[in-house]
Order: C-alpha cells, then sequence, then structure tokens
C-alpha cells in the first residue's frame, strides 16, 4: 500500500493542474479575506486586528473545496483507467482505496496548513495587529485539520462507492453544499444575538449533537465544545467512511 | 498442454443481462490467442474477469493455475500486463513519466528498462511530449509499453490496432510476434480485424452473444477455412442442379455467382455446363476468409 501512496503522491506532485487547484483553493480565501480587510482599514484610516475568526474563513469553506478537488482528481484516475490499471497490476483493492483516502487526507492537512500560513503571513504583511492567543490558534486548527481530514476521506469514499456511475462526480459537492447550508442553519438556530436558541425540545438536542459531533459543524465554526468532541465526532466519521468504502469497492466491479 | 487461463463455465450477469454465459475456454501457454465476437458478444466482459476488474456471477476460472477464489492469485495478476478498452495512461505527464509510475506501481527497483520498452513500441522520439497530446496510435503503443512493465507472462489486449495507420499495424504485428516469439509472451488479443488476427493468431476463441461458438487452433481453422472453387456462370440455378447432379456441395452467391467445394473435375463440369447450355464465364480457386467463417459460424450478421 505504501508504494501506492508513493506513486499517488509521486503522480500529484508532478501534476502542474494539482498544485494550482490545491494551492488555489487553500490560498485563495485567507487572500481574500486579508485583501478585504486592507481595504476597510484603508477606509477607516486605522490598523485592523487579527482575530481567531480569520483563521476560520478557509475552514468554513474546506469541506465544499476539498470535494471538488478530491472529485476532479479520482474522476480523472477512474476516467484514465489509472485505477483500472493498479487493479490488472495486482494491487488489492483495499490497499488502491486505503492509498487514496491517506493520500487525500494528506491532501486536506496539507491545504489546512496552506491556509493557516497564508492566514498568519497575510495580514501582518498588510500591517495587522495581532489579538489571539497561540493556544487558541493551534487548537483551532487542529480540530479544522482533524475535521477537514474526516470529510475528505468521506469524499473518497463516497466516490468510490459510486465510482462506475455518473453520481460520483455529483455526490461530494451536492453533499459538501447541503451540509454547508445545514449547517449554516443549525449555527444561526442555535447561536443566537440574545443567546437564546431557536429552536427547542428533541430539534435542540439534535442541533446540539450535530454540532458537537458532525466534523461538517466543526469547519463551520469556532470551536465550542471539548476536545474529546470533535476527536470522536472525526474519528467516527473516519470509521464509517473507510468501511463503507471498503465493503463496497471491494465487491464493485470496473469497467 | 499448460494453460495461463481457463474458464469453466464462467457466467456474468448485469441484472437480468447475460453478458457470458456458461463460458468454458482455455488459453495455452505461448500461445497467441485471438478472440473474435461481435460488438456486445462479451469478449471485453471476459477481458475484465480476467484481470479481476469484475467477479464472475457463476462458475470459475483459473489464471496462472490459480482459482479466482483463491487468496494466491491477486499478486500473481503482476504477471499480466493488460490494455482493456482504452489505455490506461496520465494524459499530463510523458511517456518516460507514465512508464517510471507503472515501474513504481509494480515495485519495480529501477526504471532500466524504460529506454528499451520506448523503442520497443517506438516512442523513443517522443520527448517530453504529453501523452494527452499523442495521437490514437501513440496513445495505444504507450499503453502497451505500460502493460510491458515487469515482463509480463501475459498479455491481455482489447482491439490493440485501433486507430493504428496502416504502417502502424503492420509495425504493431511485428511487435506483438516478437513479444510472442522471443520473450515467450501468451498473448490475448481480441480485434475487429479479423483479416489482421489471423496473421497472428495460433488458436481461436469464437464468442457469440456470451458464449463461446467455439475453440480452434490456427490449424484447424485453416483446414476448416476451406478452398473452394469460385465459378461465375449464366445462370446459377443451372449450376445448382448440374452439382446436385455431380453430389458436389456448393454455396450460391448471386444469381451468377457461386462457390463450389470439393473435388471439382473441370473438363466434366465444363462438358455438363456445355450440356445443360449454360455459359462459364470464369472458374477460380478460392480461400474462405476468416470473416467468412466467422459470420458462417454466428450465423448471418455480417458484423464481426
Amino acid at each position: 500500500m505504501l508504494n501506492l501512496l508513493r506513486v499517488d503522491i509521486k503522480r500529484y506532485c508532478i501534476t502542474k493542474r494539482f498544485w494550482l487547484l490545491a494551492l488555489g483553493s487553500a490560498a485563495l480565501t485567507p487572500f481574500l479575506v486579508g485583501l478585504f480587510l486592507f481595504i476597510l482599514a484603508q477606509a477607516t484610516g486605522d490598523s485592523y486586528q487579527v482575530s481567531l475568526a480569520v483563521f476560520t474563513v478557509y475552514s468554513s469553506m474546506a469541506a465544499i473545496l476539498l470535494a471538488m478537488l478530491i472529485t476532479s482528481l479520482l474522476h480523472e484516475e477512474v476516467g484514465e483507467g489509472i485505477v483500472r490499471n493498479k487493479l490488472i497490476s495486482g494491487q488489492k483493492r483495499s490497499h488502491i482505496f486505503l492509498s487514496y483516502c491517506l493520500l487525500h487526507a494528506l491532501l486536506a492537512l496539507l491545504l489546512q496548513l496552506i491556509a493557516l500560513l497564508g492566514a498568519c503571513i497575510l495580514p501582518l504583511l498588510l500591517g495587522a495587529v495581532w489579538n489571539l492567543q497561540g493556544s487558541e490558534l493551534i487548537r483551532l486548527t487542529a480540530i479544522s485539520a482533524l475535521a477537514s481530514m474526516a470529510v475528505s476521506l468521506f469524499f473518497t469514499a463516497l466516490y468510490f462507492c459510486f465510482c462506475t456511475s455518473k453520481a460520483a462526480f455529483i455526490l461530494p459537492g451536492a453533499v459538501a453544499i447541503i451540509m454547508k447550508v445545514a449547517m449554516t442553519v443549525i449555527m444561526d438556530a442555535l447561536y443566537t444575538e440574545s443567546g437564546i436558541p431557536k429552536v427547542s425540545g428533541a430539534t435542540l438536542k439534535i442541533y446540539k449533537g450535530i454540532d458537537r459531533f458532525l466534523p461538517f459543524a466543526h469547519l463551520t465554526d469556532l470551536p465550542r465544545w471539548d476536545n474529546a468532541s470533535y476527536f470522536w465526532g472525526s474519528g467516527v466519521l473516519i470509521l464509517l467512511s473507510l468501511t463503507a468504502g471498503l465493503l463496497v469497492f471491494s465487491r464493485k466491479d470496473l469497467k | 498442454m499448460e494453460y495461463i487461463f481457463k474458464a469453466d463455465n464462467l457466467c456474468k450477469y448485469y441484472g437480468s443481462f447475460k453478458a457470458l454465459e456458461a463460458v468454458n475456454m482455455a488459453v495455452p501457454q505461448g500461445s497467441i490467442y485471438g478472440f473474435v465476437g461481435k460488438n456486445g458478444a462479451g469478449k471485453t466482459t471476459l477481458m475484465r474477469l480476467m484481470c479481476g476488474l469484475q467477479f464472475p456471477s457463476a462458475g470459475s476460472y483459473e489464471l496462472f493455475g490459480k482459482k479466482n477464489t483463491d487468496t494466491a492469485l491477486p499478486p500473481l495478476r503482476k504477471r499480466i500486463g493488460a490494455v482493456v478498452e482504452a489505455p490506461a495512461i496520465y494524459k499530463d505527464l510523458s511517456a518516460q513519466d507514465n512508464l517510471k509510475l507503472q515501474c513504481l506501481n509494480l515495485g519495480l527497483p529501477d526504471y532500466g528498462d524504460i529506454p528499451g520498452l520506448l523503442k520497443l513500441v517506438g516512442l523513443e522520439q517522443a520527448g517530453k511530449k504529453k501523452a494527452g497530446k499523442f495521437s490514437l496510435g501513440m496513445k495505444q503503443r504507450l499503453g502497451i509499453a505500460v502493460a510491458l512493465c515487469g515482463h509480463p507472462d501475459f498479455l491481455v489486449l482489447d482491439e490493440p490496432t485501433n486507430g493504428l495507420d496502416p504502417q502502424g499495424i503492420v509495425e504493431m504485428r511485428e511487435l506483438l510476434l516478437k513479444l510472442n516469439r522471443e520473450q515467450g509472451i501468451t498473448l490475448l488479443i481480441s480485434s475487429h480485424i479479423l483479416e489482421e488476427l489471423s496473421k497472428l493468431a495460433t488458436h481461436y476463441g469464437f464468442i457469440d452473444g456470451g458464449r463461446i461458438l467455439r475453440e480452434m487452433s490456427a490449424q484447424e481453422l485453416e483446414r476448416e477455412c476451406r478452398k473452394c472453387v469460385r465459378m461465375k456462370v449464366e445462370d446459377t440455378r443451372i449450376l445448382a442442379r448440374i452439382m446436385e447432379g455431380l453430389g458436389l456441395e456448393y454455396k450460391i452467391i448471386d444469381q451468377k455467382l457461386a462457390d463450389v467445394y470439393g473435388s471439382l473435375n473441370f473438363s466434366e463440369t465444363a462438358a455438363r455446363f456445355a450440356e445443360a447450355g449454360c455459359v462459364i464465364f470464369s472458374m477460380e480457386e478460392h480461400d474462405e476468409s476468416l470473416e467468412a467463417f466467422f459470420i458462417s459460424l454466428v450465423g448471418g450478421d455480417r458484423h464481426a
């Protein structure tokens, strides 16, 4: 499997399009935020303060960006017969699937780090004043990285479960967008200006459960729960994605 | 005789559609097995099963002496090289980079074979040109070079001459013969160009409607594609009467043309035709082609 991972990493590394897509995805959001804050500071004449919220800009877009990136890369791999060739070359289906999962988890981590770096450096270059603690930044980065890795594994598994149909090309992106909308609705309902949630009873419990354990929610807003909740939430999604992906892909007829 | 591949009542169903139905076939070691069938006959499905891309619905097969259910089979697949449907290549990489990745994929220790492989398939001049910009023929050659990485014992090629120009077809034929004769690679080739296949194959498998109609060696096929005399006469109805009188088998092609099988005494035949008042325009020896044989086997439809 490590051999396969080497092949995939090498293949991605020597592909210009991959770097364009990956770096573009990770660097665009902090850049846009930095630019926005810079323009704001110029307009008001004040130096602006960098708060933790700047670092959530990439995370809040991560699920959609990862869905698009992973789908685009996998679609090419499957469409051009690369996955087929790996099977013909005697690689086990489980190894092929796990190698892509690991690769995309690493990709998610890399993008998260690039986005973090961009969000750290850019405001400083623009003359911003820091207004945050290092420990907060580390915690936010760790939670976001874990959640984006879990989400990337989920998208990889989703693609492989439907890899012989056109649904594979649409599903990850569609799920990411639906989740983004759903998470926004849930956050709005849970965290109001008055501090009183807009929902109550079972709905409130479900919303809180989602906010606490679902990695899509972890990418939407600043962390409010304990570390264990984030760990278990992402862990369970990773486990479910791997199990479902392995079960389906190991029995799937490929073209 | 040792066999690289053996199918035993192999079936593959897609819902209610029977893509393969009780297929029994055997590919002898060292042979060039020509796999002949119409579009949708089941050739590619069988190749997919063989390469482990799909699973049988019923029946089984053996590859390198291991059953498809044997856990020892997947590693043995490294001894197969295959180009099924389209060549599996990275379009944004050069030919050399494609081969490097395949070497890595197979866990080969170095890239020493790459220049030789590129030369073998005639892509040594491709340089840094990306595979996506290759012509169809160049992509086909690169696909074969990728399949040849790691010195496979068994090469499965689905329509290898697709997209090649006439010179490319000749070069491909020479390459495949070289691989078989010099490196002892067993080849399974499906092709629509049956005459081209007949210049290569040592064994044949004819498939139609998911069933193997016939398996035979090239020698057997040669015997079956028997010689006949093609006669152009004034009226083939009179020819039919005369041939029935002589007890000879014949096949009417049109009102003036017919094939006559068996030993024909030209003088006696000419005398009979003169007696019946029917003019013979020409008589010439004629071989039944592989295509004609295939059509007679599947019964009609000229779409091989």
